[in-house]
Formats: structure tokens, C-alpha cells, sequence
């Protein structure tokens, strides 16, 4: 063999050997990486990791991304990427029992049919152009099939909840089981909204009134306007909590609605105008006030075409925990009537997370208040503004104590409970917020299905709270535009309100000259002045956005000139001096070489 | 190490001596600055990270790259200095090293010149900045491989500008290997050609590192791609002496 071809066959073997090193490295090297994002953005929760850790047979995360489809929306493709990231890590850290696929569902292709199929969404459905689904459907060797219909980017910090979510549910597809506590008289026939989604996802075993223990295949405990409970009833529900861990409870210092309610048969006693666990929740620091809670800020009408009540009020969006994966979801207000407030003083290891509350315009009344139905204007008249925000609902969660700790056998079996308490028993009559003839009007029901929904799930995804967002915004500039539209908007408001008085004056001497036969010189020349000042008026609101926006211009165009400009033409410079300085050397040296 | 140090010293002389270098980092400095604002549309996004900044990174260090490691060999060739540089007392691979480098350590200079951009987005906003220290290290690394091939091929083919043109074919090749589409076709021949492609693709590797994860993988897969084509530039650097 020459030397040439000894040569050639040696790059040849060490490209085969670059070739192995590399296809071994990837297969076996997985999730030895090193996230150095600030907020850790790609590594996995200790609940996450367990879940992985704990699989026993093999799951496909199929990634649906309309990449093609998005190739405009860039913030949109920024996101997709931090979710194939994000799938990528849970991959690397299953020990090969996570596999990821990603399928770009293009219109009318067979892929969009298979994702349409497994119940995908598009990510805004009132977008022109082809659909944008951004979505992943997870199967099991059974082929049992878990979705996320949809991730939109705002769900973000929820992201590790619902990929790690489909992962838990595929490896162990289970049904809930809710034993439901309650005094409120349900026909079987007729059950109210919240109960009726309920029973189409779990099994609901409601405990007589004589209960002495809880179903034991029972998941979660419901407590909703509880009848009066006696010492052993108590110990049950108690020891439920210790043992599993999981409660949604809702009670009411004023059940407006179920007290009017008649019992199913007369052999049956009327539902109590009042509910109250206070012996358990003051175990875990906790407690529903005996006075109920008004807002006027947020108050709403009783009846049709009334005034705003502020015994029934809502919880809008901005009071709902955005953090929190039980409110998260919920895009609409909450309505309630007469509730009562929480106040906490937790033990050590237990923390309690807000979940709904009222605004600062709130005022504490006592329960007879609601049983008396006074008017809006007979409350509004006394009305004293306590400037206080009052929590409605809230999250217990930790190492929670028993209330019967001395007697009741089980200490605590759970290391973690997860409980729910609602202050309102009223916010789950469908009088409240069902319309009739289209549904849900408001996520009153969404709020107590969400709950059970997360509790409903393993320790470890219960345990997974929500994370920073990926997306940090150029606030400078952000914060220039927004100045801008407020100082806009505030001149914008002055403006109007001197246009409307311009045009109030401009009216009335319209009205002159209609009664005179002549306009005075006076008259017209006033005319004439507030027909400028209307005029320049509108051109100085045209000046402020102009300036606005010329204000950003001047920013991005630094910016540029900085970035763009500034480096090259420097080491341009850098480099013409450089090479001055070298042709003054071989210059001066030049003419002492010739004679 | 005497000699590499010392070819290390004459490499990045004669870079900086020619007006080469400065016209090559000026040029490559604009191109990044263009393709941020201009093609990435950074102010239409409003975010405050370097994403468009890094995505334009593999494409505009595939091609300016072979433009500075052209040279490394072929220029020796040209100015006839290549039989002298054989025949002194330096082992091989303390040429290769030394030459490639002194292209490196120019290329690190290019990019360590964006920094302005860096600066910017920590004016404006509050980026993460472990997501662009991270992306920087794997950029520099990924310089590494660009500047690796194109000495190999100036060492093989000895003419500047077809070591340019085959430095960029090469450079390319790695590069689009990893490309979402390449990938998604490749997966209809066969899905173990989309696994082998992806494993040996510098946009893969280097997908990872631009959101801030730096993955064992993609150091190995970058080190031995650098190492695969310095041994390719001894090997042919040898046969010339040996020839």
C-alpha cells in the first residue's frame, strides 16, 4: 500500500470510529447535560423525576407541532421549541422508557386527520389561515391514549404539570373514587351541574346521613354543606384526611339557597341554613368565619335589571391564583353569595395558598344579614368599607395535623395532604351560574371539578407547582410604549372631556343663531376660536402618539447603530491603522536598502 | 510545545498583519448585526434574548469560517513557504495544532465582538443570562468544527479558493444534516437515518446549547469532530512531507 492510500484509508476508519463514538454517545449519553438557564427551565421537579424514575413500561409522547403552519408567528415557534425541549429532558431522564415523536400536522394531511382524531385543538381557532395545533397525545404499549389537547404558551409555568401528567395517568389509568359528604337534598334524577360532570369522570359514592365510616376504595373526600356531624363522624372524615390526603371542603356561614331548599321526601330533615367543620380545619390552623362577607367593588345584581348586591358578588380573573394549577385554568369569574371569609394561622409545615379573593372594597355582616335579604340600597347606605381582601377559597397542603391527634389511632399516614377549602356552599347552586339554555355562564362548577382534578392525581404531581416562565420581554422598550398609551390616554381623556364642553358651547350658539336672525360678530368670532381649539386639540393627540412612537424609533435606532455599525467601522479603523503603521515601517526601512 | 507555541505566535502574526482579518471580523460583525435585527426581526419580538442572533450562527460561521482557515495551508503553498515550514524541526501535529488554533482563536475574537448585543439586551431587559453564556460556549465550540474543516481541506487541496468552496460544501453538509426538514424526511426512509443524522449534525447539537442546556453529547460531538478533522489535516500534511 502507498503512502497516499495508507492515508486515506486511516481517514476513512477515523470517520467510521467519529461516526460510532457519536451514535453510542447519543444513545447512551442521554440527560447527562447541564441546564444553565437561570430559572433551571429544563430541569424536571423531584415529582417529575420520580414519575420517570417509577415507569414500568414504555410511553410515547407524540409532539403534534404545525411547524410549517407557524412559520410566522416566531413567538409561537420560540414557545414549540422550549416544549420539544422540555420533552427531550423528560426523555433523557426515563431511561429509555419516554420516547418522543414529533409530526407536523399539515392541513388536510393524514396527520391532521390522526390529530384531529386524538382530540388535538388548534392553538387559537380565530387566526386566518391553516390551523396551528401545538399539542402532544401520549400512548402506552396497550395503546391507552392521554391528551393535551392544546399548550398554549400562556400555560407555560403549568407545562412540567401537564406533560408530566400524561405520563402519570399512562402509567397508572385509574378512576377516582369520591366519597361525597353532603346535606344538600339531590335527586338522583336531577342532579345539580357540578355533580352531573362530576359522575362522567369519577365515581361518586355518596355516604348516608348515619355514616360512621368513609367507602374504603374512596380516593378523595367531598365535603359540601355537611349536615351536623357528631363525635365519630368527625373522627372519620379526620382519619380519611390522615390516610389519604385529599379533601375538597366547602362550607357556609349562610347557605342562602340550600336553607330555601325543600327536602327530597318529608321523612327528611331540611338542609341546615349553616355549615361549619371547625373542629377539623382549626386542627390545620384554619378557619371560615362566622360573619359573612359583602364586596361592593365586585358586586352583582340578585335579580334582572336590579342594582348590584354586594351579598352576591364575583371573583374576576385577576383575583383568581394564576400560580396555583387548581385556578390556573379558570378564565371566567367565580359568583358567590353570602360567603364566609377564611382566616388562617397555620402550624409549622402546613402553608395555605389563597385561591379565591374579593377586592380591598369589602365589609363583614353578620349571617342574618343574608337570611334578611336586605336591599342593594339599604346595604349601600350603611356601607362601611373595611379596605380588607378577604380569601374565599383557599389551599391547605403539608404535613396537616389531626384534629383528633389524643384519641383517633392514625397519627398521619400521608407525609402530604392536599386540601381545598371553599368558604361558599351557594357558589355550587346552578341558579348561580348555569344558564339554562347554553351552559356554565361562569367557573363556579370549573373550579370545584379543577380541584378534584388535581387532587385527584399522585403525590408526585400534586407536588409540582408552577414554574417561571421562559419568556422575558425587551421592558425598556416595553415600558417607553406603555408610558406612551398611558400618557395618551390620559391626555386622551382630558381632550375629551374639553371637547365635550367645546361641543356643549358650540351647540348653544347654534341654538343662538337659529333664535337671532344675525350671529354677532362676537358670536361668530367665539365660533370660529372653539372651532380651532377642537382642531388643535385632535392634532395634539395625534402629536403624543407621534411622539411615541418616534421615542421607540430613536431608541431602536441607537440600538442598531450600536449593535450594527459601531463593531465593524471600529475594527475597520482598528485594521486601516494597523496597516498604516506597517507600510510607515517597510517605508522608512526601504530607501537604507537602496543605494 | 516549543514549536506549537511558536507556530501558534507566527499563525496569528501573519493574520493580523494583512488587512484580511480586520475586512473578515468587520464583515462577519455586520452580518450577525443585520441578521438580528433585519432577518430576526429582534425588535419585532420584543424578546430579551439572543435567540435570532444564535439561530443565524451555524449559517453565517459556515461560510465566513472557510474564508479565514482558507488560508492556513494554501497560502504556504502560494507564497512557496510551505517546503521550508516542512522541512524545520517541528513535529506535524504541532503544526496542525498551532495553525488551527491561531484561525480559532481569530474566530473566538469575531464572536467575542457581538458582546454589544449581550450588552443590549441587559439594557433593555432582563435576560437570562446563563441561557447566553451557555450559547456563547457551544458557539465558540461550533466555530471549532467550521474552522477544523476548512483547514483540513486548505491542507488537502492546496488552492485557497477551492479550499473555500469545499470547505463550505462540507461545512454545509454537517450543518443541514440536523435541519428540521432533512430530519423529518430522512424519518420517512427510516427512522434509525433521522436518529444517525441527527447524532452527527452540528444544528442538532447545537439546538440545545442556544436555549441555555449544554449537553455532554454535543461537547463530544463537537471535540471529536474538531479532533476527526485536525488528525484528516496531519495526515495530509504528512503525506506532503513524506511525498
Amino acid at each position: 500500500m502507498n503512502r497516499r492510500a495508507f492515508a486515506v484509508t486511516i481517514v476513512l476508519a477515523l470517520a467510521v470510529a467519529f461516526v460510532s463514538l457519536n451514535l453510542i454517545a447519543a444513545n447512551t449519553l442521554k440527560g447527562a447535560r447541564l441546564d444553565l438557564t437561570q430559572d433551571r427551565l429544563y430541569s424536571l421537579s423531584s415529582g417529575t423525576r420520580t414519575i420517570l424514575g417509577g415507569l414500568n413500561e414504555p410511553v410515547e409522547l407524540k409532539l403534534y407541532w404545525s411547524r410549517s403552519a407557524a412559520a410566522e408567528r416566531p413567538a409561537l415557534r420560540a414557545y414549540a421549541a422550549r416544549v420539544r425541549e422540555m420533552l427531550q429532558t423528560y426523555a433523557a431522564r426515563s431511561r429509555d422508557m419516554v420516547r418522543i415523536v414529533e409530526v407536523d400536522p399539515e392541513r388536510y394531511s393524514a396527520a391532521e386527520d390522526e390529530a384531529v382524531r386524538a382530540g388535538l385543538e388548534p392553538i387559537d381557532r380565530t387566526g386566518a389561515g391553516d390551523p396551528i395545533y401545538l399539542g402532544v397525545v401520549g400512548s402506552n404499549a396497550v395503546d391507552e391514549k392521554v391528551v393535551a389537547p392544546v399548550l398554549p404558551p400562556e400555560r407555560e409555568p403549568f407545562l412540567e404539570y401537564d406533560l408530566t401528567r400524561i405520563v402519570s395517568e399512562l402509567e397508572e389509568p385509574q378512576r377516582l373514587t369520591i366519597a361525597l359528604v353532603t346535606a344538600l337534598p339531590i335527586a338522583d334524577a336531577a342532579p345539580p351541574y357540578w355533580l352531573a360532570e362530576l359522575r362522567r369522570a369519577a365515581k361518586v359514592e355518596r355516604v348516608a346521613p348515619d355514616f360512621t365510616a368513609l367507602p374504603d376504595d374512596a380516593d378523595l373526600l367531598l365535603v359540601v354543606h355537611p349536615p351536623l356531624l357528631n363525635e365519630a363522624q368527625l373522627v372519620a372524615l379526620d382519619q380519611f384526611v390522615m390516610a389519604k390526603g385529599r379533601a375538597v371542603i366547602a362550607v357556609d356561614p349562610a347557605a342562602v339557597l340550600a336553607a330555601g331548599a325543600t327536602p327530597l321526601d318529608a321523612t327528611m330533615a331540611p338542609p341546615p341554613a349553616a355549615s361549619q367543620l371547625d373542629k377539623l380545619l382549626g386542627a390545620w390552623g384554619v378557619s371560615v368565619t362566622p360573619d359573612i362577607v359583602m364586596d361592593r367593588a365586585a358586586a352583582l345584581p340578585l335579580t334582572a335589571g336590579a342594582p348590584p348586591n354586594p351579598l352576591f358578588f364575583e371573583v374576576t380573573p385577576e383575583r383568581i391564583a394564576r400560580d396555583d394549577v387548581v385556578t390556573a385554568a379558570l378564565r371566567r369569574p367565580v359568583n358567590l353569595l353570602a360567603a364566609g371569609a377564611l382566616l388562617w394561622t397555620p402550624p409549622a409545615g402546613v402553608t395555605v395558598t389563597p385561591l379565591l379573593q374579593t377586592t380591598r372594597d369589602t365589609l363583614r355582616a353578620p349571617p342574618a344579614v343574608a337570611a334578611a335579604a336586605p336591599s342593594s340600597q339599604d346595604i349601600l347606605a350603611a356601607w362601611r368599607s373595611a379596605d380588607r381582601v378577604e380569601t374565599v377559597a383557599a389551599r391547605v397542603s403539608g404535613a396537616l395535623p389531626s384534629a383528633f391527634a389524643s384519641t383517633a389511632p392514625l397519627k398521619r399516614a400521608v407525609s402530604r395532604a392536599e386540601v381545598v377549602v371553599l368558604a361558599d356552599v351557594d357558589t355550587l347552586d346552578d341558579r348561580l351560574y348555569v344558564d339554562p339554555r347554553t351552559g356554565p355562564a361562569r367557573d363556579n362548577a370549573s373550579f370545584l371539578l379543577n380541584a378534584i382534578d388535581v387532587l385527584g392525581g399522585s403525590d408526585e404531581l400534586v407536588s409540582l407547582r408552577s414554574r417561571a416562565p421562559s419568556l422575558r420581554r425587551l421592558s425598556a422598550l416595553d415600558d417607553v410604549t406603555r408610558a406612551a398609551l398611558a400618557t395618551r390616554k390620559a391626555a386622551q381623556a382630558r381632550l375629551e372631556q374639553d371637547l365635550a364642553t367645546v361641543d356643549a358651547r358650540l351647540a348653544q350658539l347654534r341654538l343662538a343663531r337659529a333664535t337671532d336672525a344675525e350671529p354677532s360678530a362676537a358670536e361668530i368670532a367665539e365660533f370660529e376660536r372653539i372651532q380651532r381649539r377642537a382642531d388643535d386639540m385632535r392634532a395634539e393627540l395625534r402629536s403624543i402618539e407621534r411622539a411615541a412612537r418616534q421615542e421607540v424609533e430613536r431608541r431602536e435606532r441607537l440600538v442598531v447603530l450600536l449593535d450594527v455599525w459601531a463593531p465593524p467601522v471600529l475594527v475597520a479603523l482598528i485594521g486601516l491603522v494597523v496597516f498604516w503603521l506597517r507600510m510607515r515601517r517597510v517605508d522608512r526601512k526601504a530607501p537604507r536598502r537602496t543605494p | 510545545m516549543r514549536a506549537l507555541s511558536a507556530v501558534y505566535r507566527r499563525e496569528l502574526a501573519s493574520y493580523l498583519a494583512t488587512p484580511t482579518a480586520y475586512v473578515f471580523i468587520a464583515v462577519f460583525l455586520f452580518a450577525a448585526g443585520a441578521f438580528t435585527f433585519e432577518i430576526g426581526d429582534f425588535f419585532g419580538q420584543g424578546r430579551a434574548d439572543l435567540g435570532p442572533f444564535f439561530a443565524a450562527q451555524p449559517w453565517l460561521l459556515m461560510v465566513f469560517l472557510p474564508a479565514l482557515s482558507m488560508r492556513a495551508w494554501a497560502e504556504e503553498r502560494r507564497a512557496g513557504t510551505d517546503e521550508l515550514l516542512l522541512t524545520l524541526p517541528a513535529p506535524t501535529w504541532s503544526l496542525t495544532l498551532g495553525k488551527f488554533l491561531a484561525a480559532w482563536t481569530l474566530a473566538t475574537l469575531a464572536i467575542a465582538l457581538t458582546a454589544p448585543l449581550w450588552i443590549t439586551v441587559n439594557v433593555l431587559g432582563h435576560p437570562d443570562n446563563g441561557a447566553i453564556a451557555a450559547a456563547y460556549v457551544a458557539t465558540v465550540l461550533m466555530a471549532g468544527a467550521y474552522v477544523a474543516i476548512g483547514t483540513a481541506l486548505s491542507a488537502v487541496t492546496g488552492a485557497q479558493v477551492v479550499a473555500f468552496v469545499l470547505a463550505v460544501l462540507v461545512g454545509f453538509l454537517f450543518t443541514a444534516l440536523g435541519a428540521p426538514s432533512t430530519l423529518s424526511f430522512a424519518r420517512t426512509l427510516g427512522p434509525n437515518l433521522a436518529d444517525i443524522l441527527g447524532a452527527i449534525s452540528i444544528l442538532g447539537h447545537y439546538e440545545t446549547a442556544q436555549r441555555g442546556v449544554l449537553d455532554l453529547r454535543a461537547l463530544i460531538f463537537f471535540v471529536s469532530l474538531i479532533a476527526f478533522f485536525l488528525y484528516a489535516t496531519a495526515v495530509a500534511v504528512e503525506a506532503k512531507r513524506g511525498g
